[in-house]
């Protein structure tokens, strides 16, 4: 089994607040991993530390054997990250097909100046099939052609997937994807989700609220509070224990 | 030299430095007051000053009238009535609209209204006639309080009134409701006015107040120059932007020190510069071009170095995300049919007016179009650079600049071949635009204006001066000199034949800048202009992206300035590539459509010719074909070009895709005007700005423009907004805030920040 992600000892202090201490997360080949915790947590936090949105003030990040530890966000994308957004960041100037292209064109890293200057530089036909064949495991085909802003939030977050996907990445982050979605647009999303997984076989690390999402859709989690791992194992039982429904599920009051 | 004198000099310089200290500090204040209580990066603060200095020059000089009334015309009625018509007119309008969109109009109004008060109110500046100032006696009556420096009448009152003017502003700010309320509807009108304070309102007296302190400096600044012109007063702007940047825009305080300071440091540097070796020119050099690069230096550096002012106005409005988004890129997804025939309809006529031009060959009218050529070319970086890339570049004309001297000093040193030296030239313009981009390609938004506008100010003032980069003293006795080539049997000292070569060059710009948008780097560059973060999170180095993007701009810039050198078989520097210059080249194109290739060419057409076809009225001279049937209105004053540009890039904070690309807005014979003329050189200029003299007043809109095409508009666009029930609570919000306006898709990410 190969570990995508080796986390050890991330910390982050905002002006004298640690918003992480020393959390160590390690999570394999295609695994279903969530991240779970109360408001102000640190899930957030965490999760941009990973991406290289922030830079970490101690504890080093590997990607799939590969120190990123203080690289930009673009090397970690290319090292094997692919995430989702908790505020959808698509490019409004671009249709759907052009997100995965772009990402494809990326990811092969063969998009030289002088390629444009003579011609090269436009979607080949081998990179719109593969695309094709992204936005139909997504059930978006119809919609390739489509400029994003007539997208619904939930079809949005399913070309963030695809646009991801498009880096195949090793570990696929997805940032509260059911915020801004009803239960059954939920509930679709993971069903799309799980499926793509299965057949691609990256890890995903799920940061979400929505608890019946975390338990359905992941087999392990870790559990924040104020910055430290609490809790971690197998989904169900650390929903069961006591000290992550006190932090959380139980006392929701308190913990705010 | 002994102590007492280093002293005694020490201290003169520092009360020399104060009075040009105070006049930063002035126009500074009025600059930091605008940016406070209206959001807008003012850049027309500078020609609100000019004007009210013309006015009162117009009404004490020419109508001669005694100075109380002329005070009150030019500054107590003039400066307030103009603030309060930009307000109405175009601020108000715009509130929400991005900063770098509301920074576009307020350059492309610092162009307009100078001119447009010269011809409204008949007024030329007489070269060398010393604007009077509103002290009695001012320049002649000295007071020397220390005995070590004599202050003149007009330098005490310039600082008396700064002083004064910062200490009243600050008690407006602390002490007094207005003061707050003004704070208040820059950081989100719509939350002031649900508060029930009438917001517009209070941003139209924000606008009378910081106007009359433009006409105020204007004044009181008039007599430092030898001659009233709009682009001093526009420089004395940028120096005061470093002041202001000083205190990150936001202090009031903290600009006046950042003012003074910048006059005494230029003082004690020139009291103390030590006098290294006069055997040496390029040491004298550098000594004497030290302090005039002093302003430009540290606004580079306080933008570059200090982050927090990038974020001192970053500040969302907490109830932005009920407004739709901008509108986006219509020319890109228009009908394809439509796109095709105006094409060929385009090449058609553009074939027939070369042929026509070449075959006449009337000298003039060669001239002409080859400007308009070589012209294209420059525009076409900013094609690249702000159409593709998003970015801001106010220092086009440098780069364009370094072209044109690399290929005068490299055939007048080193006997080049003239193309090769154009090549040359273009690329070391290229490496210059990539090292800039270094450490301004993080800043974006409105700041990598104010980084370029230093840099450009900042090779004006000084790197022209230098004789290996500009000539130096020996190009004002000699010029700078470019020859015309020769290739194989051409003479290209044939103007004919220089504009078939000139065409030839254009036309492979243009391919490649199309190419390089269908590619990955333009693919590259939607990317990072709809979202950073997005970008990056597949892997896109925004960073080198940016290089590569101000590279390539800077490259076709350095190349067309080369070539306009050629034309000229001279750099005439001073004509062709000084900032104003160049501002107003970013604000034709941005208004003509800077998204596409054909927007950059309507724009250099109607920059090349527009004065002498339809100012100059010869295009009723052709359509009557006879040259005495020019009707006895014309010939109309050349100023108008910067008066309908300038104005015309209001209407760019709505439509981005510049005035031709507006998809369903214009009346439909416009549209079809425009459609059939477009890209025909001539031909499209009079149509294009009758549109933009009508796109400059407020429109009354009823076409949605839903920014993207004809398809887009004609179907019932199915927006994020309706399908999700949070946006529930944001679309009625917008309605009742006049964000009817525009009903437009709302793009996902929005809807997100109104829900959250």
């Amino acid at each position: 089994m190969n570990r995508v992600l080796k986390a050890q000892g991330v910390t982050k202090r905002f002006a004298g607040i640690t918003a992480l201490d020393e959390v160590t997360m390690e999570i394999d080949e295609g695994e279903r991993v969530g991240l779970i915790g109360p408001n102000g947590a640190g899930k957030t936090t965490f999760f941009n530390c990973l991406l290289g949105v922030l830079q970490t003030d101690g504890g080093t990040v590997e990607i799939a054997g590969r120190d990123v530890t203080g690289a930009p966000a673009y090397r970690r994308a290319k090292a094997g990250i692919g995430r989702t957004f908790q505020r959808i960041e698509l490019f409004p100037d671009c249709t759907v097909r052009d997100h995965l292209v772009i990402a494809e064109r990326i990811r092969r890293g063969d998009g030289r100046l002088w390629k444009d200057i003579i011609g090269l530089g436009r979607p080949r036909p081998a990179e719109v099939a593969r695309c094709d064949e992204v936005l139909e495991l997504l059930g978006l085909v119809e919609l390739a052609e489509e400029p994003i802003e007539r997208l619904s939030l939930g079809q949005g977050r399913l070309v963030e997937v695809g646009r991801a996907l498009m880096t195949e990445p090793k570990l696929l982050l997805l940032d509260e994807p059911s915020s801004g979605l009803d239960r059954s647009e939920t509930t679709a999303l993971a069903k799309t989700l799980e499926e793509v997984q299965s057949t691609q076989g990256f890890a995903i690390l799920l940061v979400e609220h929505d608890v019946e999402l975390v338990t359905s859709f992941t087999t392990r989690s870790y559990v924040l509070d104020f910055g430290r791992l609490i809790a971690q194992g197998p989904t169900r039982e650390v929903m069961a224990s006591s000290e992550v429904r006190d932090a959380y599920l139980g006392n929701f009051e308190v913990a705010q | 030299m002994n102590q007492t004198s280093v002293s005694h000099d020490f201290f003169q310089a520092l009360l020399q430095g104060v009075p040009p200290g105070a006049v930063y500090a002035l126009v500074a204040l009025g600059f930091v007051l605008t940016y406070k209580t209206s959001g807008v990066f003012n850049l027309a603060f500078g020609a609100q000053a000019y004007v009210s200095a013309a006015m009162y020059f117009k009404a004490r000089v020419i109508w001669e009238w005694p100075t109380v009334p002329s005070v009150i015309l030019a500054v107590f009625v003039m400066a307030p009535l103009i603030g309060l018509i930009l307000e109405r007119l175009i601020f108000r309008p715009l509130r929400t609209a991005p900063a770098v969109a509301r920074l576009v109009v307020a350059a492309g109004l610092a162009v307009a209204i100078p001119y447009l008060f010269d011809i409204l109110a008949d007024f030329t500046a007489v070269a060398g006639v010393t604007p009077v100032g509103v002290v009695p006696d001012g320049a002649n009556v000295f007071y020397d309080p220390f005995g070590v420096y004599a202050y003149s009448r007009n330098e005490l009152v310039s600082m008396g009134v700064a002083l004064v003017a910062m200490a009243g502003l600050v008690a407006l700010f602390r002490f007094s409701a207005i003061g707050v309320r003004m704070r208040a509807v820059v950081e989100s009108p719509k939350m002031t006015e649900l508060n029930g304070i009438p917001a517009d309102r209070v941003s139209a007296l924000s606008w009378a107040l910081s106007s009359l302190f433009a006409g105020v400096a204007g004044v009181l600044i008039a007599p430092r120059f030898n001659t009233l012109a709009a682009a001093d007063f526009f420089s004395l702007m940028v120096v005061a932007i470093a002041a202001a940047a000083v205190g990150r825009l936001t202090s009031l305080p903290k600009a006046m020190a950042g003012g003074l300071l910048l006059g005494i440091i230029i003082a004690q540097l020139n009291t103390f510069l030590p006098r290294w070796s006069d055997d040496h020119a390029w040491v004298s050099t550098i000594q004497d071009n030290l302090t005039p690069s002093v302003p430009f230096v540290v606004l580079f550096g306080v933008v570059v170095l200090v982050p927090s002012i990038r974020r001192s106005r970053e500040t969302g409005d907490p109830l932005a995300g009920v407004e739709p988004p901008p509108p986006s890129l219509g020319g890109e997804v228009r009908d394809p049919r439509r796109a095709l025939i105006t094409r060929l309809i385009g090449f058609a006529a553009l074939g027939v007016v070369a042929i026509v031009v070449l075959a006449r060959g009337d000298q003039l009218w060669v001239f002409l179009v080859t400007q308009a050529v070589v012209i294209g070319i420059i525009f076409l970086s900013i094609t690249v650079i702000t159409g593709m890339a998003g970015q801001i570049s106010l220092c086009q004309g440098t780069f364009a600049a370094i072209g044109a001297f690399t290929v005068f000093q490299l055939v007048d040193r080193y006997n080049l071949s003239v193309l090769m030296a154009a090549l040359i030239g273009a690329a070391v313009a290229a490496v210059v635009g990539a090292v800039l981009s270094l450490p301004i390609r993080k800043l974006g938004g409105i700041w990598t204006a104010i980084a370029t506008l230093a840099f450009a100010y900042f090779f004006d003032a000084v790197l022209v001066k230098l004789s290996w980069i500009g000539g130096g003293d020996s190009a004002l006795l000699q010029g700078t000199a470019v020859p015309r080539p020769v290739i194989g049997p051409w003479d290209l000292a044939d103007d004919k034949y220089y504009l078939v070569f000139a065409s030839v060059i254009l036309i492979v710009v243009a391919m490649v800048v199309l190419q390089l948008r269908k590619g990955t780097f333009g693919r590259t560059l939607v990317a990072l202009r709809g979202s950073e973060v997005g970008a990056e999170s597949i892997g896109i180095s925004a960073g080198r992206a940016r290089l590569v993007a101000f590279a390539v701009s800077a490259f076709i810039a350095g190349l067309g300035g080369a070539l306009l050198a050629i034309q000229q078989e001279n750099v005439n520097y001073g004509t062709n590539f000084v900032p104003f210059t160049a501002l107003f080249w970013v604000v034709i194109v941005v208004t003509l459509g800077s998204r596409t290739v054909r927007g950059a060419l309507n724009a250099a057409a109607s920059f090349a010719v527009f004065d002498q076809l339809i100012l100059k009225g010869t295009v009723f001279a052709w359509i009557l074909r006879s040259p005495t049937a020019i009707p006895d209105f014309f010939p109309i004053s050349g100023k108008w070009v910067y008066v309908l540009f300038g104005l015309a890039a209001i209407q760019f904070a709505r439509h981005p895709e510049g005035l031709v690309e507006r998809p369903a807005s214009m009346p439909k014979f416009i549209t079809k005007l425009v459609a059939l003329a477009r890209p025909a050189t001539p031909a499209a200029v009079p149509v294009a700005v009758g549109a933009g003299a009508a796109g400059s007043a407020p429109e009354p809109d009823t076409t949605p423009p839903t920014g993207t095409s004809a398809k887009a508009a004609a179907q019932p666009a199915a927006p994020v907004a309706t399908a999700e029930p949070a946006a529930g609570d944001g679309s009625p919000k917008a309605a009742a805030n006049g964000g009817s306006e525009r009903p437009a898709a709302s793009s996902p990410a929005r809807t997100e920040d109104a829900v959250s």
